[in-house]
């Protein structure tokens, strides 16, 4: 499950500084939130355990 | 509720609250009607087929960060979720929310508007499927 980070105070129920998944994004146009800089991806970092496969 | 003089709509495009930049907005809510009349019929008799659904609404334009501007342009050509509550208050069986998914946004106009007038864009989402709650 993917989560962003809420920008703007414009998204519903949300403030800025929140965070939001796609699945309470669902039927939304992710790519537009995130270009109109509404949210932003998290980025998720890669474990030890990950580099050490 | 009785008769009600629209002043606090709530209207969120994508998820995203625009109603204090939009001045007119209208939801219409359509069922086809598929003709169904056969040998014998008296007259045309019909049945309801696919939603047929459209919102238009007039935002005053606002070029800001994460405002009209910048929420409208990259949905056009794209399909996205709104959502019209007639009071931004609390939901129920006499305020309403109404929804419409997979709507298509078709056009847009980024500038538009006369000398000395606000800058507006108007625009009409079409096609999706609605749903009315109270809760």
């Amino acid at each position: 499950m993917a989560s962003y980070k809420v920008l703007s105070d414009r998204v519903a129920n949300k403030a800025a500084g929140d965070t939001i998944t796609d699945a309470e994004l669902e039927g939304c146009n992710i790519g537009a939130l995130i270009e109109g800089q509404h949210i932003e991806a998290i980025a998720v970092r890669a474990s030890k355990s990950d580099g050490e496969k | 509720m009785a008769v009600l003089v629209l002043t606090n709509c709530s209207i969120k495009v994508n998820t995203v609250q625009l109603a204090d930049r939009a001045n007119t907005v209208t939801l219409n809510y359509e069922i086809d009607s598929v003709e169904v009349t056969a040998f014998g019929s008296g007259g045309h008799t019909f049945t309801g087929g696919l939603q047929n659904n459209s919102i238009e609404v007039t935002f005053q334009q606002d070029y800001a960060a994460a405002n009209v501007e910048a929420t409208i342009y990259p949905l056009v050509g794209t399909t996205t979720t709104v959502e019209i509550i007639p009071v931004n208050t609390t939901v129920s069986s006499t305020n309403n929310r109404y929804t419409i998914s997979n709507t298509f946004l078709a056009a847009h106009t980024p500038v538009a508007g006369a000398v000395g007038e606000l800058a507006s864009t108007s625009l009409t989402f079409t096609g999706g499927t609605l749903v009315k709650a109270n809760a």
